[in-house]
């Protein structure tokens, strides 16, 4: 061949291997963030000690205080409540000091001033719509220690302004976006309430057996944990906005913190034995079959948060250590049989896969 | 009109510039001092804190005082806030402050806020390093501090005024007013220090790292104390002493919250201290008799007040059995009372003590001192506190004297109301804190030089720490500490007339590990305690020539562990101050005008993590004194 024709097959497959590599990017979304897991450590009550932590899960390593080495001087200051990532950016949600801190998802280094609004007192958690992100918010404390103050912002992500504020029922705590609705847990109450993302106006208030805490996605299904006497698992048709069924998990000492494996149809949650003891377990439940009941996974002390990694369906759990000092991150198999621990931040809260 | 305002303006007091050491009763036909502080301590360090240095501390609390002086740490939430003593690699509520023998550590915390304690109150400041539970009774875990207000012992009238500006709005007034007639003395201390303490600083915990001014931390802090004091006879005294102290402070912000006026939270603090004393020197020995009343009361951010008083009484019996023996026998009462709303219901604590000491003098070189104490509490027994000290003179001539000291003792610390009747969590079946102190060290003195070490060690067990539970958080009597130390002293004279310099250091190092974890999961083992620094520092140099006076005060304090398995850290830091004074007569005054430089390097530190502490800084004081 001559040098032409050689150039001309050397370049042919120099395309074609690009080529290969620029369809691996339109390929279906896999998990958000590649081989990075997101630790949120919750730092230590108005310490102002938060930090986030990426767990690489082909290298098995873990990175401390990320915010803090992408943003040197500057460290976060604050408790982390939790951490969205929606497209390049995430969110990070802190308490303490009540900001919004907007970062690079991949290098964690702030892109703008974090968002801080007088009315903006102990944002919660996040899930966005469109452009639009929904916060829920708690207000202060009022004597009594109750939260009527309770609402959600509004937040326009092109320029990160808060629109508005939707008021709710007291503690409003998890945030879920389903098709365009916004479904937000009151853990002070007993009420679920329904957010039309259109008019940014509520829709409708369930009214459940318990309080609700926490909202995971399944499939077409909506799965709120409810505790109180009657300590369940409640599914509910985002469409119509009904309780189709409820799971009782009673005698587990569910505390609500829950995460749902969409391949194996697991729902994974935390039951915490009450005071003296401090005993905690990991329990799974069977999503299909009607007659589904806890069983016990793991079962350990100072459990403060559970994951389930889509990609290997490993379980992860955070070990808050009782928050004295920096805590330890478990990753089990399946079956629960212990593969690694992780040295984290104080108090690790939760996992972005 | 102006004459009075003279005589109001020259209203001051000036009480002993220097008292001696002493180590035996100073008796004489015209005052009784009382039991001095070192007594019954052969073998422990007890220091007393240079009354020079005192004075160029006009103006600024105990913590400033102490934390220049000694190789003591302190960890302040910001300059003039809430501030905590740590005494050998413990905690603030393992120090026993007493204040004419009584302990005023706050019931429900357990500790004093030393930004409370202002230096001008009191002259009279000993620091006992270590365990002195058995001398002291509940608290003296890690040291002790001594606070005395000696009784004026000139006659006439004294009146000392003192007046300081400071950068950042700070404004210093005091005065001192003392006069002795006769049988009577009066002696009147008051004060007002207020500061605006809006310093700048670099905003490293903002995005865009601003420069801004520190909000909401000025310091509003008044207190006046009397005394009175009677002698009926040469050997009887009565004394009556009354301390106020207030203060309405803002709390220093996180520095992520600076400017966030929402976020700001303030805090006012009430005391009053009351003490009564009877003493009176017979053949038959010296009995001194105690009674005392505190009330404390705090109000964070217009909750409802937290309220804690105690009334106290003691009886002290001492007598020198022969020119060998010497004994002190005594009971202490104790009646706490608690209203904290958190408590649910008010709280009561009944305290009754036992106590007794002796110094022997086994040979002419060798002296012991023993010390036992038994405390009863309504609720449990804390354990039997007994101290041996020995003192062994090895080398005495007409210009040195070295000396091995050494000590062993049983310390405890009751639990505070806090850790027992807090709601949620309060735990009233905790036992008290208790641990065994061993300590050894030498003395070394000539006519100019002064120096002592000392190593010690220290194992502190059912040490209270507050856990997590699921639903809230209770104390439980987890955690055991060793602590191992070195602590090193000096002082050096010097003099070059006209020209005179003194020298003086201290270093301490501190191994404070904590021996028990949470879980398997802890990684907190054998590692340091948070807060607690490996190293401390301090070089002072004071050089006087004619009517001039110069200090360079020099402090460095290592790398600070955030978390109790030390993964987190805040860095070690250097600080220069420096005071330049001029004394002056006028008149029947004797005056002083100084000016200070705090800070000189303009060292950017934290003491607590994320609170900003101000720069270089300026202070300007004139300090007159009338004797007539």
């Amino acid at each position: 061949m001559n040098l032409t024709k050689q150039f001309l097959a050397y370049f042919f497959l120099a395309t074609l291997l690009l080529g290969t590599f620029a369809c691996e990017d339109d390929a279906p979304e896999g998990p958000v963030l590649g081989d990075n897991i997101i630790i949120v450590n919750e730092g230590n009550f108005g310490q102002g000690n938060g930090s986030i932590t990426l767990l690489d899960r082909d290298m098995d390593t873990v990175s401390n205080n990320v915010f803090a080495s992408a943003n040197a001087p500057r460290d976060l200051e604050a408790s982390v409540q939790s951490v969205t990532v929606e497209g390049n950016e995430a969110f990070i949600i802190c308490n303490t000091v009540d900001k919004i801190e907007i970062v690079d998802a991949a290098t964690f280094e702030a892109i703008e001033a974090p968002i801080e609004a007088d009315s903006l007192i102990s944002p919660r958690y996040m899930d966005v719509v469109g452009d639009k992100a929904y916060v829920s918010v708690w207000g202060s404390f009022d004597e009594n220690y109750m939260l009527p103050e309770s609402k959600v912002a509004v937040i326009d992500l092109n320029d990160y302004s808060i629109i508005r504020y939707i008021a709710t029922e007291d503690g409003a705590e998890d945030v879920q976006a389903v098709g365009d609705k916004i479904f937000v847990t009151n853990s002070y109450t007993n009420k679920l309430t329904v957010i039309n993302t259109d008019t940014d106006e509520i829709e409708e208030t369930i009214t459940l057996d318990g309080s609700p805490q926490w909202l995971e996605m399944h499939e077409n299904d909506l799965w709120v944990s409810v505790t109180g006497a009657a300590s369940q698992f409640v599914r509910v048709n985002p469409d119509d906005n009904s309780i189709e069924a409820s799971v009782s998990v009673a005698g587990s000492n569910s505390n609500g913190k829950f995460v749902i494996n969409d391949e194996l149809n697991m729902i994974y949650f935390i039951g915490a034995e009450p005071w003296p003891a401090t005993a905690t377990a990991i329990y799974s439940l069977a999503i299909d079959g009607a007659t589904a009941s806890p069983e016990e996974v793991v079962s350990g002390e100072y459990f403060y948060a559970i994951g389930s990694d889509p990609v290997t369906n490993n379980i992860f759990v955070g070990n808050s250590n009782s928050f004295q000092g920096e805590g330890t991150v478990l990753e089990y198999d399946s079956e629960g049989a212990l593969l690694e621990t992780y040295s984290v931040g104080v108090g690790p809260n939760s996992f972005v896969f | 009109m102006r004459r009075l305002l003279t005589i109001l303006f020259f209203t001051c007091c000036s009480l002993a510039a220097v008292a001696q050491e002493a180590d035996s009763i100073l008796l004489d036909a015209v005052e009784i001092y009382g039991i001095p502080a070192t007594k019954y301590a052969s073998g422990s360090s007890i220091v007393r804190i240079d009354s020079v240095a005192q004075v160029s501390q006009i103006g600024g609390s105990l913590q400033d005082l102490l934390q220049q002086e000694t190789s003591l740490y302190f960890k302040e939430y910001g300059y003039g806030m809430v501030s905590s003593i740590t005494m050998r690699g413990t905690s603030s509520s393992h120090t026993a402050v007493l204040w004419n023998g009584l302990n005023i550590n706050s019931p429900t915390l357990g500790s004093t806020d030393f930004s409370n304690l202002p230096a001008f109150m009191f002259d009279n400041v000993h620091v006992h390093y270590g365990g002195g539970s058995a001398r002291y009774g509940s608290d003296a875990l890690g040291g002790s501090i001594i606070l005395q207000s000696t009784a004026p012992n000139q006659e006439g009238l004294h009146i000392k005024a003192s007046q300081t500006i400071g950068s950042f709005g700070q404004f210093f007034s005091g005065i001192k007013a003392s006069i002795s007639l006769k049988d009577w003395q009066l002696a009147t201390t008051a004060y007002r220090n207020t500061a605006e303490n809006d310093f700048p600083f670099d905003n490293t915990a903002k995005y865009g790292l601003p420069e801004e001014r520190q909000e909401n931390a000025d310091i509003h802090n008044f207190g006046v104390m009397q005394e009175i004091s009677y002698q009926p006879a040469s050997n009887k005294r009565v004394s009556l002493n009354a301390w106020y102290e207030e203060s309405e402070n803002g709390v220093l912000p996180l520095m992520s919250n600076n400017l966030k006026e929402e976020t700001y939270e303030r805090i006012e603090d009430t005391h009053l201290r009351l003490s009564m004393q009877y003493k009176q020197q017979e053949d038959w020995g010296y009995l001194q008799a105690t009674a005392g009343f505190v009330r404390d009361q705090q109000i964070y951010d217009q909750q409802a007040p937290i309220i804690a008083q105690h009334t106290l009484a003691r009886v002290q019996y001492d007598k020198n059995l022969s020119e060998r023996l010497s004994i002190q026998l005594g009971s202490d009462w104790r009646y706490v009372q608690a209203d904290v709303e958190s408590y649910e219901q008010n709280r009561f604590q009944h305290r009754i003590d036992a106590f007794a000491s002796a110094n022997y003098q086994a040979l002419e070189w060798w002296k012991l001192s023993l010390n036992l104490r038994q405390s009863w509490v309504s609720g449990y027994d804390p354990p039997f506190s007994p101290s041996l000290g020995s003192e062994v003179m090895l080398l005495k001539n007409s210009t040195q004297q070295l000396r091995l000291k050494s000590q062993v003792a049983r310390n405890y610390r009751v639990p505070t109301f806090n850790d027992l009747y807090w709601q949620p969590g309060g735990n009233p079946a905790l036992n008290a804190e208790n641990g065994w102190s061993y300590e050894s060290g030498l003395q070394y003195q000539t006519q100019k030089l002064n120096a002592e070490v000392t190593y010690y060690h220290s194992d502190v067990e059912d040490w209270i720490v507050w856990l997590d539970q699921g639903t809230f958080w209770s104390p439980q009597n987890f955690r055991n500490v060793v602590v191992n130390g070195l602590e090193a002293r000096g002082q050096y004279q010097l003099a070059l007339n006209p020209l005179k310099l003194k020298f003086s250091s201290s270093y301490a190092f501190t191994s404070s590990l904590n021996k028990v974890p949470v879980n398997e999961y802890d990684r907190s083992e054998n590692k340091q305690l948070p807060y607690v620094p490996r190293h401390r520092l301090t070089f002072n140099t004071h050089a006087e020539w004619r009517g001039w006076s110069a200090d360079l005060l020099s402090q460095w304090t290592s790398q600070r562990f955030l978390t109790t398995t030390n993964e987190s850290a805040l860095e070690e830091y250097g600080l220069v101050n420096f005071r330049l004074s001029k004394a002056f007569e006028w008149w029947k005054t004797q005056n002083l005008v100084s000016l200070r430089v705090n800070n000189m390097l303009d060292t950017d530190y934290q003491n607590v993590a994320r609170r900003a502490m101000p720069g270089r800084n300026y202070q300007l004081s004139i300090q007159l004194h009338f004797s007539d």
